[in-house]
C-alpha cells in the first residue's frame, strides 16, 4: 500500500506515474458508478473530493490553531442533485458538520466577491455601479470546465442582493483543451525536425501518454509566461514573446529542443476561440446558449465579468470583449473571486444577528426539471429548471397505489420529458404499514433545501399517518407519528 | 480568532479563503497559503491553493 499525495508535486509527477494519478475528478462527482482502482483500493470521486477537503481543513486548523466545522463550499450552478449531494457526503466525510455547511453556486461567490471589491473601491473609486440592479453575465473558464451564468445584481444600501438567471448546460471544455492544442503543434514541430510522422511516432500507449502529459505542463508554463510577459501589450503591432525549452530523453533517448512565441500559440488556439472552429466546441457557444435561455441579447448584458484561470490569458480576454464589443470586468488573480465570495458569505451568514446594517441575500435556483414517473403515463412535472431554492410544494393526490402493499415512486432529472438523456435520480418503493386499497391517492411534498438538495415526503392523501420520508440516501418509515 | 472560510472546490484547483472583521464594518478576505506536509514517501504538496490528487505506490 502506497502513500497519497495531493497538490501542485501529484500534478507535476503525472509524468512520472500518469496511470497511479486521479484528476478531474469533479467531472464525475455524483455518478454512483464511477471508481478508479490504484493497485487494489477503489477510490470514487466522492473519496477524492473527501481527501482534498480534509487536507484543506487540516490546513485551516494548523494555520488558525482552531477546530473547524463550518464552511461555505462551492460547486457549479449547473450541478443538479446527485452532484450536490455527494459533494455533501464528501465534506461530511472530511470532518465538517452537516448544519455548518452550505453550498453557494459559483458565479454567485464569484459576484459577491466582485460586488464587496466594488463596495471597498467605493472610497476610493467606483468603477462600476450596482445602486441600480444590473444584468451581469459571470464567464468562467478553469482547468476543465466553461461555465456561463446571467446573474441580476442590485445592491441597496449595505444589503446585496444576487439571483441566479440562467446557466449554461455543464460544458467541458477549459485549459486542458487549450494545451492539447500546444501539444499537437509542438509534436509537429517534433516530426517536421526529425522528418518523422508523428500521428505514427509514439508507439505504445505509454510513450503516448508520457509525450503528452511532458508537452501539456510545457505548455501550461508557456501559457502562463506569456500572461505574465505580455499583459498590455497585447493586439497588432506589439511584439512577440517566445517560451523555449529543452526536454531530455525525449523520444527513443533524443532531446527535444523546441520553442514557441505567443502569436503562433494563440493561432493554435483560435477555434477554441471562434464560434464555428473546427474543432466542434469553443467558449462562444456557451455564452451564446446561456443568453438565448435567459431571453436576452447580448447588448442587454450590463456587465462582463471575467473568473477561473484561463481567463488570465489575454487572447481569451479579448475573444470575449469582441464578442460583447465592450471591456470585461477580470481581476489580476481571477482564480480567487469564487473562494473569496464564498469565505465572505460565510462570515456574513455567521454574524448575520450581530451585523447592524449589510445584508447578503442569494437566491439559488434548481438546475434541471424533476419528474414523477407514472405508469402508463407521461412523467408529472415536479420541478421546474430555474426555480427559486428554498423551495417547498405538496402535490396533493399526484399518483395513485396500485397494490395492496404500496407504490414505487420514480423520480427522474431531465430538460423535458422527452429529453434523451433523462436520468433516473432516484427509485424507491413505498410500503405502507397498513393495507392501503388500490387507486388510493398519494400525496407527495417536494423540497429545495438552500443547498439545492432535494428531499420528498409521500403519503396516503389525507392520511398523514401513512407518511414515507424519501431521503436519497435513506428511505425513513414513519409508523404513525 | 474564528476563521470563517470559503473553499472552491475546482475541477483542476482547489482555493481556500478566510474572511475575517476588521473595523469600519469591512471585512478582510484572505487567500490561505496551504503549505507543505512532510510525509515518509516524500511530500504532499498543497501549494498555496493547489490541490490535484495523487496516489503514490
Ligand atoms: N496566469 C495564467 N495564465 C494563463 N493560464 C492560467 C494562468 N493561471 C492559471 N491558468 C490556467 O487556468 C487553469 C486553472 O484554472 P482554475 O480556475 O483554477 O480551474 P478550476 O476552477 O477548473 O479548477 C489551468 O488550465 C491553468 O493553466
Ligand atoms: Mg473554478
Amino acid at each position: 500500500m502506497g502513500h497519497e499525495f495531493i497538490g501542485q508535486l501529484a500534478k507535476n509527477m503525472k509524468n512520472v506515474e500518469y496511470d497511479r494519478v486521479i484528476y478531474n475528478s469533479k467531472n464525475y462527482i455524483g455518478n454512483r458508478n464511477h471508481v478508479w482502482q490504484i493497485d487494489n483500493k477503489k477510490y470514487t470521486p466522492e473519496d477524492v473530493a473527501e481527501k482534498i477537503l480534509s487536507v484543506a481543513k487540516a490546513n485551516v486548523e494548523r494555520f488558525y490553531g482552531e477546530r473547524v466545522d463550518g464552511a461555505v463550499i462551492t460547486v457549479p450552478a449547473s450541478f443538479n442533485h446527485d452532484q450536490i449531494e455527494s459533494t455533501k457526503n464528501a465534506a461530511k466525510s472530511a470532518g465538517f458538520l452537516e448544519d455548518r455547511l452550505i453550498f453557494i453556486s459559483e458565479p454567485t461567490a464569484a459576484l459577491l466577491d466582485l460586488i464587496y471589491e466594488e463596495k471597498l473601491s467605493d472610497k476610493r473609486n467606483t468603477i462600476h455601479d450596482f445602486s441600480k440592479p444590473k444584468k451581469v453575465l459571470v464567464f468562467d473558464l478553469g482547468g476543465g470546465t466553461c461555465d456561463v451564468s446571467i446573474m441580476n445584481v442590485e445592491i441597496n444600501g449595505d444589503d446585496y442582493k444576487v439571483e441566479e438567471l440562467a446557466i449554461s448546460p455543464h460544458t467541458q471544455l477549459g485549459g486542458v483543451d487549450f494545451d492539447i492544442c500546444g501539444v499537437l503543434y509542438l509534436l509537429h514541430k517534433y516530426s517536421i525536425l526529425n522528418d518523422i510522422d508523428h500521428k505514427r511516432m509514439p508507439h505504445h500507449v505509454d510513450v503516448k501518454r508520457y509525450i503528452f502529459s511532458v508537452l501539456s505542463l510545457e505548455i501550461e508554463k508557456a501559457r502562463i509566461m506569456f500572461s505574465s510577459l505580455s499583459s498590455g501589450l497585447t493586439g497588432e503591432g506589439y511584439g512577440d514573446v517566445v517560451y523555449r525549452n529543452s526536454l531530455e530523453n525525449f523520444y527513443t533517448g533524443q532531446s527535444f529542443e523546441f520553442e514557441i512565441s505567443k502569436k503562433e500559440y494563440d493561432e493554435c488556439i483560435k477555434p477554441l476561440l471562434t464560434k464555428g472552429g473546427n474543432l466542434g466546441f469553443n467558449i462562444i457557444d456557451p455564452i451564446i446558449d446561456t443568453l438565448n435561455k435567459a431571453n436576452l441579447g447580448k447588448e442587454d448584458i450590463d456587465e462582463v465579468f471575467l473568473v477561473g484561470g484561463m481567463t488570465a490569458y489575454s487572447t481569451v480576454r479579448e475573444a470575449i470583449e469582441n464578442f460583447f464589443g465592450k471591456k470585461t470586468i477580470s481581476y489580476l488573480d481571477p482564480m480567487y473571486s469564487v473562494a473569496k465570495g464564498a469565505a465572505l458569505y460565510n462570515y456574513y451568514n455567521e454574524n448575520k444577528k450581530k451585523i447592524e446594517k449589510g445584508k447578503i441575500i442569494i437566491y439559488p435556483v434548481v438546475a434541471e426539471n424533476i419528474y414523477l414517473d407514472v405508469k402508463n403515463n407521461l412523467p408529472v412535472l415536479l420541478v421546474s429548471q430555474g426555480t427559486k431554492a428554498p423551495y417547498e410544494k405538496v402535490h396533493e393526490g399526484i399518483v395513485k397505489v396500485d397494490n395492496a402493499t404500496g407504490i414505487k415512486l420514480d423520480i427522474l432529472s431531465g430538460k423535458s420529458i422527452y429529453d434523451p438523456k433523462m436520468k433516473r435520480l432516484k427509485s424507491v418503493q413505498l410500503t405502507f404499514t397498513d393495507i392501503i386499497k388500490p387507486g388510493t391517492p398519494i400525496s407527495i411534498k417536494v423540497t429545495f433545501d438552500k443547498n439545492r438538495i432535494l428531499h420528498l415526503e409521500a403519503w396516503v392523501t389525507g392520511n398523514f399517518k401513512q407518511r414515507i420520508d424519501v431521503t436519497f440516501d435513506k428511505e425513513v418509515l414513519y409508523d404513525g407519528c | 480568532m474564528k476563521p470563517y472560510i470559503g473553499i472552491d472546490l475546482g475541477t483542476t484547483n482547489t482555493v481556500v479563503a478566510c474572511a475575517d472583521y476588521i473595523e469600519d464594518g469591512n471585512v478582510k478576505i484572505d487567500i490561505l497559503d496551504i503549505e507543505q506536509i512532510s510525509d515518509r514517501c516524500g511530500s504532499i504538496t498543497v501549494k498555496k491553493n493547489v490541490a490535484v490528487l495523487h496516489l503514490c505506490g
